[in-house]
């Protein structure tokens, strides 16, 4: 029994090692943010009825999303008004709880405001949903940002 | 003048010819409302469009509008109460001061008969304002954008008036077992909405399923539905989790949900009634 205890106690300390290795090489920080993320989720706000599309951000596409944001400026003004039907934005949710919005050549963090010039950014992160998305919806979308540009 | 009731496809469209005299205080009495002057291009559909009002010259010059003015069916059957209090008003009147304003009384009772005859089953299968008693509530947008239900609160939930707690939007369908499946011109929506006790426009709902709702459904061809309802004075509606409001994608008031600017929700399916029994679930 002792023996066994032996022979476990150092394989779980590795797994345990390799498992913090893990989440440390997952994890990507931001001076925005201010705090460790290890995924995002982005919903794109498209639809009426049917339930927005969503996908996840995770790893190097995680922290190029993060870095991006650090590179933002500071907005002055509020952004354009959005229309309501068809595309209008995106809404990234963090690990940590925080949630931003994008859209419209701006992004808000919470009471904060940030520059997308050229809605670059938005559109980066549209078409990392790619793989996940309707064509149709995504193209609308990128069609969308591309007309107000 | 003349008052031709935009409706027909293939006979030639009523109309109601009205003599000079007349004309010239029925304009005058009309002009208030704002009925002469409107050049709104009429809906493009089958079944009632709208009134085309010819005015006198007189009135035309008077009020400095074009000979021709087109109104589109919702916003001349929106003045039908306001129509009916004037021709009450100078029935009165007309008893004291003469038959010229009963005349009138009357032309205006015939205008409203004629946009009350051929408002209902006047278009395609699902598809009209209706005859049917309903409700139209005020416009309230406060309780649907509070915080706790602005989220998941979507067009569906805001068009049959079940403003509650979802956990995600409410989709037709889902309460009476099976959703809709296909979005190509609105037609699986309507039956999914149906299984959950919406009705078609002409098939009205009894006083027990007071406050009942006229509601219209627009698609976007494969992608999206979304649903407007009727109220005191606008159509309002509520695009998925965005605040509820009554103006359409140009910021405008929403008088008539078929000509409406809907962005990329270009199909215009028909018009539906919903009751309190309707079953909403996510």
């Amino acid at each position: 029994m002792a023996r066994r205890k032996r022979m476990i106690g150092p394989a779980a300390l590795l797994v345990a090692a390799i498992g913090l290795l893990g989440d440390w090489a997952m994890a990507a920080s931001s001076k925005r943010l201010g705090a460790e993320q290890t995924g995002a989720v982005v919903t794109m706000n498209i639809y009426s009825g049917r339930p927005d599309p969503t996908w996840t951000l995770e790893g190097g596409r995680l922290a190029e999303l993060l870095r991006r944001l650090d590179a933002l400026p500071e907005a002055a003004a509020a952004p354009p008004p959005a229309g309501a039907l068809g595309y209008r934005g995106l809404t990234v949710s963090f690990s940590d709880g925080r949630e931003i919005e994008i859209g419209g050549g701006r992004v808000a963090i919470g009471a904060a405001s940030l520059e997308d010039r050229g809605r670059d950014l938005e559109r980066w992160i549209v078409g990392t949903g790619r793989e996940s998305v309707d064509a149709r919806a995504l193209d609308a979308a990128l069609g969308q940002i591309d007309k107000s540009k | 003048m003349q008052i031709t009731f935009d409706a027909y496809s293939g006979r030639p469209n009523p109309v109601l010819a009205v003599s000079d005299t007349i004309a010239a205080a029925l304009v005058e009495a009309l002009g208030d409302l704002r009925l002469i002057g409107v050049s709104s291009p009429m809906p493009n559909r089958l079944g009632y469009r709208g009134l085309e009002i010819e005015l006198p010259v007189i009135s035309a010059l008077r009020y400095g509008v074009g000979r021709i003015s087109q109104v589109p069916a919702l916003v001349a059957s929106a003045h039908i109460p306001i129509l009916t209090t004037i021709a009450d008003v100078l029935e009165r009147i007309g008893e004291f001061v003469g038959k010229a304003l009963a005349e009138i009384a009357r032309i205006i009772r015939a205008i409203i008969d004629a946009i009350s005859k051929l408002l209902p089953g006047s278009a395609p299968a699902g598809g009209a304002p209706t005859s049917c008693a309903y409700e139209r509530l005020p416009f309230d947008p406060a309780p649907w954008n509070d915080a706790a239900f602005i989220r998941t609160n979507n067009c569906y939930a805001y068009g049959s008036n079940k403003r509650a707690s979802y956990p995600r939007k409410p989709q037709p369908g889902i309460a009476s077992g099976r959703m809709f499946s296909d979005l190509t011109d609105g037609a699986d929506v309507a039956a999914a909405s149906r299984r959950d006790g919406a009705h078609d426009a002409g098939d009205c709902l009894p006083d027990g399923e007071k406050p009942r709702g006229l509601v219209a459904l627009v698609i976007w061809p494969g992608e999206d539905y979304h649903w407007y309802r009727h109220q005191s004075n606008c159509w309002g509606h509520k695009p998925g989790s965005t605040p509820a409001r009554n103006t359409d994608e140009s910021g405008a008031v929403i008088l008539d949900p078929s000509t409406c600017d809907r962005g990329p929700y270009s199909i215009f399916h028909g018009y539906m009634l919903m009751g309190k029994s309707q079953r909403v679930a996510a």
